[in-house]
């Protein structure tokens, strides 16, 4: 089946208020970046409402930043803010240190622990045990500070089994949505990924929903010709968005680097005020996915040119071109 | 132990920072794994690979194994740098899941905002959990490295900032409250083996597992580390003194990894393409 749908369509579809949201990715490698454009773009077209969304982990790099930035942001899972060595993500430390534009609550994981909640989602369990959150303040519940609800985070059992051994028991995690970048994907949504997996993997088993961001749409011939390489079927994929250099300024391995000029000067706008005038300019500013590349502007094409364009090489013949697509009005 | 004079001199061979990565990259062995961790972290095992042990194998959390990063310093554990040359690409899960617990690692690097002196790390908040006064990114995998992991180190600047009595957020597990309480929690990893700062190196007392000064840089005091450091610190009877960064250590590392001097502060002021740029609207 196509499930190939335009990028406003999937928002407007796939988006509502209040529901959980988990991007895929790491902090700066295949963040579904223009995803996030797309739902503060609609906002501010008046055609979405959300005002109070609950980021479900994926770790906090761009997309989230964004979202945090433009206040429709109420809650998240964090397992890491910021963008390493490109620096701290200042959007987010500005919410949660000073309320700007409001307080985001903050339920913080390990890596681990949070990947468990997603594979314990995955399985449709209600919880799974992990040696990670053992020991430590982790185990501090991040979501309850507004006294609204309490709730216990891990719980410490040993093992009944009785070897003794202690480990938390973990709570699931499914996100009402997860949106995944990937280099490469089929209209019928069976997705490849090229490089480290990341999470992306159990992430796109966790989501309720799942919609696949992809950089390039393949031919249906490549799962045929490498069913291995499938890295998200397409049973569990609700639909594709076509979109060039979806990931910017994080990067796609395989297709481009990051984007670190940017994020520098994305943050350089969070610590001077000056994140409305980015929205403007870098978010409700292009018409379409043209514009958006025009606007990266030339960097668009020293960043194609990354050492890792190797990965991409023996795809290459499988990619679609755009006359080539047909887009599920 | 007989105090060096030229300290200024020293210094102005190098700076401090440099000596705490090529400190920290002699504690790898050849043939080894090593597991990279984020930010100044990235740094000693690149040297090392570059330098006396090229036969590593470096994993990062993103789930790369194997990458011989040449060229350019990777920005992070998951940049496009690193996905060249790798000899297996998997998951999160299987680095920190199945490898970090069952100690495929031979040594971990870890960075801190705040180490204790049971070698305890802090990497989350400043301040109230609730109402931070600074956010820090928080455990990433750190957090699963130190549980499990064989051994550790922790990379982390010293003074009574970051060497602390106690923490505002127990990020990752060193030795917990000392003695036997980390094996008594059944964590599968060996706990944290070093700190190393700009200052010195500590290890654990094999008893009590408190951290104790047992290395000085050849420019430091032990009145000096002991006056930055957050706890009553303890000095080793036998306090040897680190050797001095060669001259094919610094080459790589001003050469290859900290072109910019950013980690090191090597290089100040920062050059020209470091320089801060403002927002602007697009043109073209």
């Amino acid at each position: 089946m196509n499930k190939i749908v335009p990028i406003d369509q999937a928002v407007l579809k796939f988006v509502h208020d209040r529901q959980s949201i988990a991007f895929a990715g790491m902090p700066l490698m295949r963040k579904p970046v223009v995803f996030a454009r797309e739902i503060l773009r609609q906002r501010k077209a008046g055609r979405l409402k959300v005002n109070d969304l609950f980021m479900t982990g994926g770790t906090c790099s761009f997309g989230t930043a964004l979202l945090v930035g433009a206040g429709v942001v109420d809650s998240m899972i964090s397992q890491f803010v910021g963008f390493e060595r490109a620096g701290l993500n200042y959007i987010v430390k500005k919410s949660i240190e000073e309320g700007i534009p409001r307080r985001v609550l903050v339920e913080d994981e390990s890596n681990l622990t949070f990947n468990l909640r997603c594979l314990a989602g995955s399985l449709n369990l209600p919880f799974i045990p992990s040696i990670s959150g053992v020991w430590g303040d982790l185990n501090t519940p991040g979501l309850s500070t507004h006294g609204a609800h309490e709730y216990r985070k891990y719980i410490h059992v040993k093992d009944p089994f009785g070897t003794g051994r202690r480990v938390a028991l973990i709570q699931a995690v499914k996100p009402d949505l997860t949106v995944i970048e990937a280099p490469m994907a089929d209209e019928n949504g069976n997705t490849f990924f090229l490089g480290a997996v990341g999470h992306d993997d159990l992430l796109s088993r966790a989501g309720r929903k799942v919609v696949i961001v992809a950089d390039h749409i393949v031919s249906g011939d490549l799962c045929r010709r490498f069913p291995n390489l499938v890295a998200v079927p397409s049973i569990g994929v609700d639909a594709v968005v076509p979109w060039r250099r979806a990931a910017w300024p994080t990067g796609c391995p395989g297709l481009y680097d990051p984007d670190i000029t940017h994020i520098k000067l994305f943050n350089d706008a969070a610590r001077k005020d000056e994140f409305e005038d980015y929205l403007d300019w870098y978010v409700y500013s292009y018409k379409d996915e043209d514009d958006y590349v025009h606007m990266i502007g030339p960097d668009a094409e020293k960043l194609s040119k990354t050492t890792s364009a190797s990965l991409l090489e023996p795809f290459r013949k499988y990619l679609l071109k755009e006359e080539q697509l047909e887009v599920r009005a | 132990m007989t105090q060096i004079g030229g300290r200024t001199e020293l210094l102005k061979k190098f700076t401090p920072m440099e000596m705490m990565v090529v400190e920290a990259s002699r504690l790898i062995h050849d043939n080894s794994t090593v597991f990279v961790g984020v930010g100044l972290s990235l740094l000693p095992s690149q040297l090392a690979q570059r330098t006396r042990t090229p036969g590593i194998t470096q994993v990062f959390e993103s789930g790369i194994i194997g990458a011989s990063c040449s060229g350019r310093a990777p920005w992070g554990v998951d940049d496009t740098a690193l996905q060249v040359n790798a000899s297996a690409f998997c998951d999160l899960m299987s680095a920190l899941g199945w490898m970090a617990m069952n100690n495929k690692f031979d040594l971990c690097f870890l960075g801190a905002a705040q180490v204790d002196k049971y070698g305890n790390v802090n990497s989350t908040v400043i301040g109230d959990y609730a109402h931070p006064r600074s956010r820090l990114p928080g455990s990433g995998g750190a957090h699963d490295v130190a549980a499990g992991g064989q051994r550790y180190a922790v990379l982390v600047r010293h003074d009574k900032l970051h060497l602390v009595d106690r923490l505002d957020y127990r990020t990752s597990p060193g030795f917990i409250t000392g003695g036997r309480s980390r094996e008594e929690l059944g964590l599968p990893g060996g706990g944290p083996s070093t700190i190393v700062t700009d200052l010195g190196t500590l290890t654990p007392d094999p008893m009590t597992k408190e951290f104790i000064l047992t290395r000085l840089h050849p420019y430091s005091t032990v009145g000096e580390v002991r006056n930055n450091t957050g706890w009553d610190l303890k000095v080793s009877d036998h306090l040897e003194e680190s050797l001095p960064p060669t001259e094919e250590e610094l080459n790589v590392l001003r050469n290859e990894l900290d072109v910019e001097g950013e980690f090191t502060g090597w290089r100040r002021p920062v050059s020209e393409t470091g320089s801060p740029q403002r927002l602007q609207p697009r043109t073209h």
